[in-house]
């Protein structure tokens, strides 16, 4: 027997009150996610990683790529400090992140656990999963230590 | 360029009242008070219409379908195009245009008209775009235009400063404009802009577009049927359209934006013969300010990195260098959704026809006119010639 319980942020996370609408093309990187692990699309032919992850390589267009899990490292490329919510329920201050990994794609996030001040282009970020609802673990970024 | 017989021209544009809200208005309603006026500026009658880009917000008939309009024009039409960022602006006038210099159709409308919220094919003026790996870390437009702003600034210095000098100075001239919806709201200095507060760094609200509600038209024929109607013919001289992907799904990155609309640049100017220096007054996109310093390095009139300097002194005002915006922009003047993408070419329009008063740059001869930028990954633009 199963008991349905509401589910409670965790302390210290922010809210996401936009979920991702997952797809069957993209549930393998939510699921992987919820397992604490970053992983992207890296194609077959041109073995380039790419993301979004998209039917065809966004390089070379083979539909021959698979998902292979990544260090979660990277640098911040550029951002953004938004101080009105962009819907109701979000928090702000809210970093709205390009993060570029290591592997070589860039990728929308949240930089969080660093003080707005503090944020700087270029500073290396690691990967920090949040649950942001049941299910749902969203990849945001801490500096790397 | 050498005009011919079936050159593209710009003949009849009209813009309805622009707000914040129409109260009692509907979208279906403004667009058709655009329509018809755009067609009686030309001096033409509906039923001489056989080309239509035109929204159809409905109620009645399959939503967004251009086709809807054989009711009212004539019947049946030549040529039709509905895509949403198809009936307005650029990209709308390019298309009709390319369409009546081959033959498809002889007078085209190009128009759309919007009351109540945004929406069309699941795109929205902030959030709510259903865009998986964007929108649950708080991705919106503004804030997409802003990290490649914020980019530029770490690579060349831009400063707060001179993007918030283009938000007053192009504020400043809706503020002196009638038609514009910030009227006499102004004058605003570098300082109320900084002062405002903070949307998505480095934006303040001073330095976002307004969202407001209203219609606007224009009519595009041959250069041979041009000559017979009552306005100053507008030529287009050329165009241009760059694509780099689907916006607002993927992060705008500076390295590839930067420059982005360069080959619309070559191709426009190519075509029609002279080049961005030669250009008298522009109509410069202007979702946010900064989105301006970057498009005139677009078009080659200072380097990369240097546009936060060009802007400067004054170079933007009716009496500067590059009169820019002179009816307010987006900034001060409005922004519907897609409307203000044809109003970029109504104001460009009635620049080169001398009709625009206190604002009118004296003698223009040509215009350019750009739509869309950097954070949309896509840029649309044209160079129009007094006739």
């Amino acid at each position: 027997m199963t008991t349905d319980t509401p589910f409670m942020l965790a302390p210290g996370v922010m809210p996401t009150p936009t979920l991702p609408a997952v797809t069957p093309l993209t549930r393998p990187f939510w699921d992987a996610a919820a397992q604490g692990r970053l992983m992207l699309p890296r194609c077959n032919a041109c073995h380039r990683h790419f993301f979004r992850p998209e039917v065809a390589c966004t390089y070379c267009f083979a539909t021959d790529w698979q998902w292979v899990e990544v260090s979660g490292c990277g640098c911040l490329y550029s951002y953004s400090v938004l101080h009105k919510a962009p819907a109701p329920g979000f928090q702000v201050p809210l970093v709205l992140a390009v993060v570029e990994l290591d592997e070589g794609p860039c990728m929308f996030s949240n930089v969080v656990g660093v003080e707005t001040e503090n944020i700087s282009i270029g500073m290396p970020l690691q990967v920090a999963f949040e649950q942001v609802a049941a299910g749902i673990f969203l990849p945001r970024f801490r500096a790397a230590r | 360029m050498s005009t011919h017989a079936r050159t593209a021209t710009i003949v009849g544009v009209y813009q309805t009242k622009q707000a914040r809200t129409l109260p009692g208005r509907t979208s279906q309603d403004l667009v058709i008070e655009a329509v018809k006026g755009a067609i009686a500026d030309a001096g033409l009658t509906p039923r001489d219409i056989d080309g239509a880009a035109i929204d159809w917000p409905g109620p009645g008939g399959a939503p967004r379908d251009a086709e809807n309009w054989g009711m009212y024009l004539k019947r049946p039409l030549s040529w039709v195009d509905s895509h949403h960022l198809d009936t307005a602006g650029v990209r709308g006038v390019l298309k009709a245009a390319a369409a009546v210099e081959m033959g498809l159709c002889e007078t085209a409308v190009v128009g759309s008209g919007r009351a109540g919220p945004f929406s069309t094919d699941g795109t929205s003026p902030g959030a709510n775009m259903n865009l998986e790996f964007a929108e649950p870390y708080g991705s919106f437009v503004m804030a997409q235009f802003a990290v490649v702003a914020t980019r530029h600034m770490h690579e060349f210095g831009t400063t707060p400063e001179q993007i918030a000098s283009v938000s007053a100075t192009i504020r400043n001239h809706g503020h002196v404009n009638p038609e514009a919806v910030m009227f006499g709201a102004g004058p605003y200095t570098v300082a109320d802009v900084l002062a405002s507060p903070m949307i998505a760094s480095p934006f303040h609200r001073l330095d976002c577009c307004l969202m407001n509600e209203g219609g606007c038209a224009l009519v595009i024929t041959t250069a041979e049927r041009a000559r017979d109607l009552a306005a100053h013919p507008v030529r287009l001289l050329g165009g241009g359209m760059e694509f780099f992907q689907g916006n607002y799904a993927n992060p705008p990155l500076y390295r590839d934006m930067r420059h982005l609309g360069k080959g619309a640049v070559q191709r426009a100017f190519g075509r029609a013969g002279v080049t961005p220096q030669d250009i008298d007054v522009f109509s410069i996109y202007d979702p946010v300010s900064f989105e301006v310093i970057r498009q005139f390095e677009m078009l080659g009139l200072c380097g990369e990195g240097e546009g936060g300097a060009f802007i400067e002194g004054g170079r933007l005002d009716i009496g500067g260098q590059c009169p820019t915006n002179l009816d307010g922009g987006m900034l001060g003047g409005s922004w519907t959704g897609t409307g203000q993408l044809t109003l970029k070419v109504i104001e460009a329009v009635r620049q080169l026809r001398h009709v625009n008063g206190t604002r009118q740059v004296p003698d223009a001869q040509t215009a350019l006119v750009s739509n869309a930028g950097s954070g949309a990954q896509h840029v649309e633009l044209m160079v129009l010639g007094r006739d």
